[in-house]
């Protein structure tokens, strides 16, 4: 159990072993995280990015699901704090050859390393390692759970385009139903003060949430465009294509009919404001590459400041104080 | 007087609630092909520890119950264990493949006492009507694993609020409303004799489960069955039925399964859990709770399965209760291999003392009282 003092306003005992999901987060638990970015950020911009909070710990990187994004931004997070980073991908392991994850634990287990950041296409397998290990574990994305660090690195990013985030109204478009990111945006951000609208396809959405029974500060509107009107911010879901044939969807061309952000919708929102998107995009599909690409667009800067988050969480696990290290 | 009669006025005399011995309709023993979960032996003595002296055997084995020969080896394996009557359950259709029917009559003959493809539905309702049609006419009783799978699809849990939150893919109660409607329709038209396989340790569980801990894991494997826990309320209307009569027997879905099945991811994990041995103290927290009156639920463990099995049951088959014994559910604790239960670590009321079957004393408790007369 890891303990430290934070620097800031917040003097919160970071107490937390592992970093498995968002939905029993405190607001001054996700707050710490947002100061220690801000830290990282400025690491970030030094010129030699490398600081030593993690000199002398191992980060393993258990991604059994293929990522190349997220697995880069945690192998920078961890090398710019210095820790020793391994890799132990689904490819190049023996889980295709049909070991099991618990036998997969019990070999990081033996390894022995400190944290253990993992991706996995089954919901909840990161309760099942970290119930099994001593070290620290880190849920790089749960099948259509969670994606903590998604979430806090898309609260980072909205405050930095919106400043306090209480009273302000963000729209979660898309496949939510199978989203581990609209999961997390939405418990990284409720707590902050927003409000969330969800819009998107009704056979994309569960159930219990369309039928009303929705989380804290969440509402959903079938109508994008309702949903956009005067709305504070945007965070399109990435589509996936066999949805199609799932018999979820009638087609994508439909879809980007109706829920694609389009320039035109956009500019329903609140004067600039912005349009977020987890990556990779299906341009032409859930978003126009014109707004991808434009002026509102965040995406870029959600990337940059998803090695900031993830170097934040490293570091708070370990319980390295940043000055004396 | 007869020894066994002496016997029984002994224990009632020492405060036991003595009874027939419980009837289970739905058990399942995994032998053979899968002996790693439990066998014929193990699971005909955990129901005597569960009080069960007659349980059903589901089918759903590797092969399946689907020939007389592997009727009269499962009948045979049964009487040599030493525990409870086993009693096979053949399939409906060859090879649980739903595709064409097994021979119903010669089966029977063999000695299976029901028919069921449980672990599946027959999906095919003209092949279903016909399979209700066939053992009508020869008086034999099919049971069916209401389920729309097309509904129920790649769910692993109850849909609701739960599966929302947890990202699971969701059951909705539909696919089992919708195989139950249809059993109910389909027998209605031919007055044939269809036994819908219940849930219903599954709804006495989930009833313990809202006591559980709060901080156990969201995603306990030992939690996942088929079809899956559902609300509260439905726990609830199963205890009204049976206080009312609608609910004639009480079935355990008794579903172990080795380690290698359960300790893995919550999709990846096999539907089920062991239920023979925590049946009892269930039903027990059932009445103590005052949802249904003693005698309703003991009869609803012994009268109504022989009814619906059409059997008349031993008269040297009981059993004796210590109602309020307290004990931790545990995996030593329990004598089946499976130890998949989500009631792990509950302290539960109600074990069974003794069980006989057919006048012989095949199950005797070590006791709390005389344990302290020794020394």
């Amino acid at each position: 159990m890891t303990a430290v003092g934070i620097e800031g306003q917040n003097k919160l005992r970071w107490t937390r072993r592992h970093v498995l999901e968002l939905n029993d987060w405190r607001r001054e638990e996700i707050e710490a995280v947002l100061e220690t970015t801000a830290a990282m950020v400025e690491i970030l911009k030094r010129p030699i990015r490398k600081a030593p909070p993690l000199r002398g710990k191992t980060v393993i990187l258990f991604f059994a699901e293929s990522s190349t994004r997220t697995r880069v931004s945690f192998e920078l997070a961890a090398k710019a704090l210095s820790a020793d980073v391994t890799n132990i991908t689904a490819s190049g392991s023996s889980v295709e050859k049909g070991e099991t994850l618990y036998d997969t634990v019990r070999t990081l287990q033996a390894l022995g390393g400190d944290i253990i950041v993992m991706r996995h296409a089954s919901s909840g397998a990161p309760y099942f390692v970290a119930e099994r290990i001593d070290a620290a574990v880190i849920n790089a994305g749960d099948g259509w759970h969670a994606h903590p660090t998604q979430g806090l690195l898309d609260a980072y990013t909205l405050r930095g385009a919106l400043g306090d985030l209480a009273g302000k109204r963000i729209v979660i478009v898309g496949d939510v139903l199978h989203s581990r990111v609209a999961r997390s945006d939405i418990n990284a951000l409720a707590p902050l003060g927003a409000t969330i609208t969800l819009s998107g396809p009704p056979t994309l959405i569960p159930t219990a949430w369309r039928r009303g029974a929705l989380p804290p500060c969440v509402t959903y509107e079938p109508d994008l465009d309702r949903a956009l009107d005067s709305a504070d911010a945007v965070i399109a879901l990435r589509l996936q294509k066999e949805r199609q044939e799932g018999g979820l969807l009638p087609s994508l061309r439909e879809y980007s009919r109706v829920w694609g952000l389009t320039e035109k919708r956009v500019s329903l929102m609140r004067p600039n404001a912005p349009v977020m998107h987890p990556g990779p995009m299906n341009e032409g599909v859930e978003i126009d590459a014109v707004v991808a690409h434009g002026a509102r667009s965040l995406v870029e800067r959600q990337v940059t400041n998803g090695v900031a988050v993830r170097m934040a969480l490293l570091y708070l696990l370990t319980g390295t104080p940043l000055e004396a290290a | 007087m007869k020894t066994s009669d002496r016997l029984r006025a002994d224990l009632v005399a020492q405060g036991l609630l003595v009874t027939p011995g419980f009837i289970d309709l739905h058990a399942h023993l995994r032998e053979p092909g899968f002996e790693d979960s439990e066998t014929i032996a193990t699971g005909a003595r955990a129901a005597l520890r569960g009080g069960f002296t007659t349980i059903c055997a589901m089918p759903n084995t590797e092969p399946a119950i689907d020939t007389p020969g592997l009727v009269v080896e499962v009948l045979a394996r049964g009487a040599a264990a030493g525990g409870a009557r086993v009693l096979p359950i053949a399939t409906i259709t060859r090879g649980r493949r739903g595709i064409e029917l097994a021979d119903l009559v010669e089966l029977s003959a063999a000695g299976a006492v029901a028919f069921s493809d449980d672990g599946s539905p027959v999906s095919d309702g003209n092949l279903f009507r016909h399979a209700l049609e066939y053992a009508r006419g020869r008086g034999l009783l099919v049971i069916e694993h209401p389920q729309d799978v097309a509904l129920s699809g790649k769910g692993v849990m109850n849909e609701g609020v739960v599966s929302a939150t947890l990202g699971l893919p969701g059951m909705p109660s539909a696919a089992e409303e919708i195989g139950v409607s249809r059993a109910i329709l389909i027998a209605g038209e031919l007055d044939a004799r269809v036994h819908r396989a219940l849930a219903w340790e599954q709804g006495l569980q989930g009833q313990e489960l809202s006591a559980a801990p709060a901080n156990a894991t969201p995603y306990d494997s030992n939690t996942k069955m088929n079809p899956p826990l559902r609300r509260l309320h439905d726990v609830r209307a199963l205890w009204i039925g049976l206080a009312d009569g609608t609910v004639d027997a009480i079935a355990t879905d008794h579903a172990p399964h080795a380690s290698v099945r359960k300790d893995v991811e919550f999709d990846q994990a096999a539907f089920g859990i062991s239920g023979l041995e925590t049946a009892l103290s269930l039903v027990l927290g059932g009445v103590n709770a005052g949802w249904c009156d003693l005698d309703i639920a003991i009869r609803a463990l012994t009268d109504g399965p022989a009814r619906v099995l059409g059997i008349t049951p031993s008269p040297d088959d009981w059993i004796a209760i210590d109602v309020d014994e307290p004990w931790i559910v545990s995996a030593d604790a329990l004598t089946s291999l499976g130890k998949n239960t989500p009631l792990l670590g509950l302290e539960l009321r109600g074990r069974v003392v003794q069980a006989v079957v057919g006048g012989e004393v095949r199950f005797e408790k070590e006791r709390r009282g005389e344990a302290q007369a020794v020394r």
